[in-house]
Order: C-alpha cells, then structure tokens, then sequence
C-alpha cells in the first residue's frame, strides 16, 4: 500500500464538508452495500464495450447529485493480441488501459459514441453530437477495440471519493439498427471512510466499516439453453405465422461477459479468476463445470461449455445457471445478451441484460446451500487506481 | 506537526496548514454530526431486479400478435425461476389494462390508436382486470413461456418428478385473457402447503424471497424481415421476514412486510426525436438513428381482491435535467397502468404536437437527459410506482428497441398495500 503526504488546504476541506452536507441534505442517505444496477455508486463497470466496425456503444453516464462530480474512467481493452485468431491461453486479451477525467455538473447527463469519443467543444450546434457542458475531453476507442469501461469518482484533487452519485447505461448498436441496452453496474461506497488509491470492495452488512461494496459471491444467469428454439417465434399462436421459424429454425443463443472485481491499474498486473458453474434446466436436471476469466471475456455460453447446449439435458430449453469463483479467489462482474436469430440468416436481434447476484466474496455468504461449493471467506478484491 | 490538522486517509497521512484551532474545531463537529446522522440510517433492504425477492413484477407484457396496436406481431416471452433449495409456490395475477374504444367495447386500442380505431365519437378506455393462477416450482427450477400460450402443463407432472421427488402439481399458467393485450403480471411467493403469503426459505439471501424473473419482448415482421428484441429483469421485492401470512401484503412502512416502493426513479434517455449517431470513422458518423423513449409506469397498490383499482394511481412528477444543467418539469396523472411515450407526457397523444415537448431534443437542445420520476405521496398511502423504461431507435431499416431496469433512490415513511384475492 502507497503511503504519501499531501497536504488538504481549507479550501478543499471545507468544499469538502460543504459538499458532504449538501450530499446529506438530498436525503439519499440510504446505505446500500452490496453491487447494483439501479442505485448510483461511486464506481461503474461497464463490463462491455464494443467497436468492432458493425456495433458501436453509446455510454451514458449522470451525475444524479446535486454539487459537482469528478470523474475519472478507465478503458480496458480486452481484444486478443491477435484479432485475426480466436482468443485463448496462446492469444490473450492486450489489457491495455486508457484513462481521462470528467467533471459533471449538478445532475448532469452527458454521452458519447465509444467510436467518436467527445471533445470538448463549445460550438456544438443546438440539439447535435456535442451539444452542452463538455465533461471533458473523452478519447475514441480504436476500431476492434472490445473490453471495458470504469469510472471511479474522484475529488477535485483525482483521489477517490465515496460520493456516490454516479450511474450509466450503455447501448451497443449495430450498423443495421439493432440495439441492446443494459445498465452500468455500480459500487456503492461507504461514506464514511475516505478511500486512498487501493479501493477495496470489503462493505457489506457484516463490514459496515468497509470501502466499496463487495462483489457478489454468486451470479445468477437466468437463459435459455444455449441453440434452444425461441418460444414466442416458433408457437402457432404466437409469432410463429409471421414466418421467420421455418423448420423451428430460430434459436436463441446466450453471451456471457465478465470482468474481475480485482483490477490493478496502477502496476499493469491482469487478475484471472476461475468460475465454478451449475446450470438447471426445468426437469430440475444438473450439471456443473468451471471456466477461467483473464481479465476480461465474452463468449457464447457454448464456447465456455457444452453443459449450455439443449442436448445436454435431454433437450430442455430453458437454465437457471449459478456461476461462483473457486474459493480463495475474487469475484467477477457480469452482463448476458441473447442473439436471436431466425431462419433468414441475415434477421437477428440483439437483447441485453443485467444479472441477479447473491452474496458477496467478502463474507462468502452463500453459506446454507447444500450444492453449493464451501465458502470462501474474506476474499477482498481490490481496483488499484493511479494518481499523479 | 503541532498546530497542523492530521488526519488519516486509508495509507496516506493527509495535512493541512490550517492553524486556527476554533475552526478546526467547528469543522470536526460538524463531521462528527454528520457521521452521526449518517449512522442512523437504515441499511440495506431495498427493491430492485437485480437480486431474487418474494414478489416480482413485469410491469410491461404486451401479445399483440397481428400488430395492430403496436405496429408489429409482437409477444412477450417470460422467465422465472425459484432461485433456492426448496420448492416454493407463487399466486400469480395478469393485470390486463388494454383499452378498449367507448363505442365499440370489443376493440381494443391505446390512446395513440384512438383516432383510427375508435372513429368519429370514440375514445379509448382504458381497462383494469385481473386474472389469477398459481404454481409451484421445484428445486432451483426455472421455467419459460410466452404470454399468448401460457404453461398450460408444467415439466414436472403427469408422473414425471424431480431429482428429489418433488412435482409442479397443480401448476398451470393461463394464456393472457385477450389479443391484442397489454397489461402487468405480478407474482406473490406463497407456503407450497397452503398458498399463503410468506417470506422465503433461502437463508443464504436472509429469506428475502426466491423468486427471480426476465421478460422478453419480441417482435417480428416479413415486410422487411425483421425480428426484435428487447430484455428486462423483473423488479422484485424482498420480504422483511416478517410476515403474518395474511392476504393484505404490507410494502414499506410502519408494519412493512416487504420491501416499500422506491421514493424517486431516476431515469436517463435520450430526448425525443434525437438523431443519435454512431459507428464515427475520421470524424464522421457513418450511422444515425432517431431516438424516443417510452416508459411504463404501475402502482405498488393493488386490490386484486375487489377486483378493481381502488388503491392504485398517482400524480406523478417529473423533473428533467439536459446537458446544460438547466431544469424543467412536468406532471401527468395515471391510475392503473400507464404506457407513454416521454414527449406524449406534456402533449397530447400521437406524433402531432411533440415538437413542443419539453423532452424533445428541439426543445432541450442536448441529445440526452436525466428524468426524475417522483409520484406524489397520498393522504393514506405512500403511493408508490414501479417503473420500466424503453428506448425506440429507428432508421430506414425499420424500428429497433431495447429495454431497461430504471435507477432509483430513497424509500418513504407510508405503506403500499397488495390485497390478494380470496385464497380458495
């Protein structure tokens, strides 16, 4: 752990009190503990953002208090060192990281293309890419770029600060028209503490001295069997007269994204976290298996596994999927998106989607769950972030 | 360092060159009250779709399988899944809130569709029945349907058990009452053994509840081929784990049962009619779409017991923020279910006059904006909403959308009541 002087003027100490009793004075003081996809934190993941040439991500990101926000995000570029070969043990993601700041003003929104980036630029024309308060000057991704993205609130001095006011939405959309949104995922923190460049993800309900909300100790995914028909397209009473299901040709695929909670930004060092996994199907059938995450993955659920497929339970068409890392490791964020396809090989459609959770890594909390692999207690994940 | 403020900062030794001891004092009481105040506050408990709880609302399921209020044969496919140990059941409720024309009772229609599907003289009323069923689910179980068909036989029956010998005996979901339909589900975990309210059996997530969900609508067409799909979880409420298993569900309050419903909702969008581009190469963008965004509002309180609305409704209050930092705001009123498009909030349904509202890009200036969604408290109850939010991208290849859980902060001092009908 970096230990440094610096010196905190009155100014700062007393814009910070100031801001602290504003923040108080919102009546948001709801305490909230645990990861979210609808309450505002001091950190968001966005745990996929693409630009691949045919889909583009649009990031929303608020300010949802009512004194400044300062912001400071980080891409991570998870595409294998060689695009032209699919990503593996021999052919890792580049992890690379790209950082900017941001100034929010008073519940200020603000967007921006992840192709395109946003200057700043005052002349923006009315009702344009552009248009109001510039945040700050945001850098476009590479085309191929496919990875990350994470804002850490920060004080107006770039160390982070439990403010709490930070929530974001991203929509990836396809040069057809196709679009998937689902919600930034956010790390409430605890206001209390003032956190240095280390933030550790230790608060929970039993740590309520802890820094940032632990990640969860089990992700939920809820889908359908990976290539099982759709219900909707393929039922005589539904959609199914529309045409687009010929032969029952119309499967839906599910992909999975995940992050590591533990990013060291500051060293460079990639964190790689094993996840246990056991699926159901509706015939209350199991199986199990595990997969390896370094640093960043996105995959079919058929890839990572043929536990996924429909024909490993006996055709059943619908999963309940517990995904845990083995014990003695971090946790992992994660968002799904199912691909729709039809029997027009060129007719599909997108949809994203956040994911439940249960638990956290730190307490190991799924204790009581009798298929459940031990518990793995205390596993503080930690984001290490640079400050000059 | 005497003279000097020291504090401790997680590995860091922070100064400052402040020496007047006075107003260091009045800064660290101060500090000291706001820590105290902060400690006070409750932890914890809240609703959301991002964790299992014992009651889970789809806000928005919509059939309408020859497109003729939505454009498009569309239909809404369910997910849920009993996310514990042990079997649970659930009763379970379509709300069916479809309009129908006042001068022709057996057409179906939206306030936007009024004018070509009433005619002359004809307005669109709208509905607000409810359909109830109940299952059970075994084991981890998830199941899958779509609205138009229901889940007439569930998996494990007719002989055919689980692992540990448990069965969806009596299970059965029904078809949404009419085509075209728009409307609400909710689903209230009840005692497998009797059907009564109760809190849930997982003590992994301190028996909050085991019930989790996914809607999914889809939408198709052939003129061009087109299929599309949008995605939300359902928002689910957590049991307090106190329960007197009665059929007046208590949410939040004095007494609370469950979860209360969330103060504000906080909504970022696109303004309407913004043309949001993307796909940019040497400074260009080589995509654009026009953006407009709909949202579906329900209240917390329900009477499925009289079978009518007499709890539910509100006023609700919006303020929007742009990207200037400036504020407007607005209020409509609804009762039962309410589906809008964000520029029909301030004008009047259809396309006509949305330029002039206050959450059209023309008028806001910045392509995109945060809403607060705030409905106003009654004298007896807290009047809470659930909220689902859509975004409608279009371009020459047609209509493409997607869906979102929306944010929220804050929860309220009164209670939302859920009466359940008669458990038979």
């Amino acid at each position: 752990m970096r230990v440094k002087k610096r010196f905190w003027g009155l100014g700062t100490l007393g814009a910070s009190a100031l801001g602290v009793l504003v923040w108080a004075s919102t009546g948001a003081g709801q305490e909230i503990r645990s990861t979210t996809t609808e309450i505002s934190g001091s950190v968001v993941v966005y745990p996929k953002v693409v630009w691949d040439g045919t889909r583009d991500t649009i990031i929303q990101l608020s300010n949802t208090g009512n004194n400044l926000a300062y912001v400071h995000c980080f891409y991570v570029n998870g595409a294998p060192v060689n695009p032209n070969q699919p990503p593996g043990p021999n052919n890792p993601p580049q992890w690379t990281v790209t950082d900017f700041e941001l100034v929010l003003t008073r519940q200020q929104p603000t967007m921006w293309a992840a192709s395109a980036g946003r200057r700043v630029d005052h002349t923006s024309p009315f009702g344009t890419y552009g248009a109001g308060f510039d945040p700050g000057l945001i850098p476009p991704v590479p085309q191929g770029f496919t990875g990350e993205l994470k804002c850490v609130q920060v004080d107006e001095t770039g160390q982070p600060w439990p403010g709490n006011r930070l929530k974001g939405e991203a929509t990836m959309q396809r040069n057809d028209g196709d679009v998937a949104t689902y919600n930034a995922i956010a790390l409430p923190a605890n206001t209390q503490v003032l956190p240095g460049t280390d933030l550790e993800l230790n608060l929970t309900d039993t740590n309520p001295g802890g820094e940032y909300a632990a990640c969860p100790d089990t992700t939920i995914l809820n889908h359908f069997a990976d290539g099982a028909t759709q219900i909707a397209l393929s039922s005589a009473n539904s959609l199914g007269p529309v045409g687009l299901c010929a032969g029952n040709n119309c499967p839906v695929n599910t992909f999975l994204t995940v992050v590591p909670c533990s990013q060291d930004f500051e060293s460079g060092r990639q964190t790689t976290v094993t996840l246990q996994f056991l699926t159901w199907d509706e015939f209350e059938a199991r199986l199990s298996g595990s997969f390896s995450v370094n640093c960043w993955l996105t995959a079919q659920l058929s890839q990572l596994s043929n536990a996924f497929t429909p024909s490993a339970l006996g055709g059943s068409t619908t999963r309940h999927t517990r995904l845990r890392p083995v014990p003695g490791q971090g946790g992992v964020l994660a968002i799904a998106e199912e691909l729709r396809r039809t029997s027009f090989s060129n007719v599909t459609a997108w949809a994203a989607y956040n994911l439940y959770t249960q638990g956290n890594r730190y307490d190991g909390a799924t204790t009581g769950e009798n298929d459940d692999p031990l518990p793995a207690p205390n596993a503080v994940d930690v984001i290490s972030v640079p400050v000059e | 360092m005497k003279g000097h403020l020291q504090v401790e900062r997680k590995g860091d030794v922070v100064m400052s060159t402040m020496t007047n001891k006075n107003l260091r004092r009045a800064l660290w009481i101060g500090a000291a009250a706001l820590a105290a105040s902060w400690a006070v506050q409750p932890a914890g408990a809240t609703i959301g779709s991002d964790s299992s709880g014992a009651i889970l609302i789809f806000p928005k399921v919509i059939v309408d399988t020859s497109g003729v209020l939505f454009g498009r044969p569309t239909d809404t496919e369910i997910q849920i899944t009993n996310t514990s140990n042990s079997i649970i059941a659930a009763r379970c409720y379509w709300v069916n809130a479809t309009g129908h024309c006042s001068n022709n009772p057996t057409t179906a229609c939206t306030p936007e569709t009024a004018a070509t599907r009433c005619g002359t003289g004809g307005r669109c009323v709208e509905g607000w029945t409810e359909t109830d069923f109940r299952f059970r689910l075994t084991k981890r179980q998830p199941i899958a349907f779509n609205a138009a068909d229901g889940l007439p036989v569930f998996p494990l029956t007719g002989g055919v058990q689980g692992p540990g010998g448990q069965t969806n005996a009596d299970s059965s979901i029904p078809p949404v009452p009419e085509d075209p339909f728009i409307g609400e589900l909710k689903c209230v975990q009840v005692n497998p053994e009797d059907f009564q309210p109760t809190i849930g059996f997982n003590p992994a997530n301190n028996a909050a509840g085991d019930l989790a969900g996914q809607a999914t609508i889809v939408s198709a067409s052939t003129q061009p081929n087109n299929v599309d799909a949008r995605k939300y979880s359902a928002v689910t409420l957590k049991s307090t784990t106190v329960n007197d298993r009665d059929d007046t569900l208590v949410l939040g309050g004095p007494g609370a049962e469950y979860d209360g419903c969330p103060n504000v909702w906080i909504l970022n969008h696109f303004f309407d009619d913004a043309s949001i581009p993307s796909h940019f190469s040497g400074g260009n963008a080589g995509f654009a779409q026009i953006a407009t965004t709909d949202i579906t509002v329900v209240p917390c309180s329900e009477d499925f017991s009289l079978q009518e609305n007499n709890l539910g409704g509100a006023t609700l209050q919006f303020l929007i923020f742009n990207e200037f930092e400036q504020r407007f705001s607005s209020s409509t009123r609804f009762t039962c279910f309410r589906e809008v498009q964000l520029a029909d909030i301030d004008t009047r349904p259809g396309t006509g006059d949305n330029a002039f509202s206050i959450f059209n890009v023309g008028v806001q200036g910045t392509l995109s904006g945060q809403t607060r969604i705030r409905s106003v408290v009654g004298a007896e109850r807290a009047n809470g909403v659930i909220v689902v939010a859509e975004r409608f991208l279009r371009s020459e290849g047609g209509i493409n959308s997607s869906a979102e859980n929306v944010h929220f902060t804050g929860t309220r001092d009164k209670s939302d009541f859920i009466v359940l009908s008669p458990n038979f």
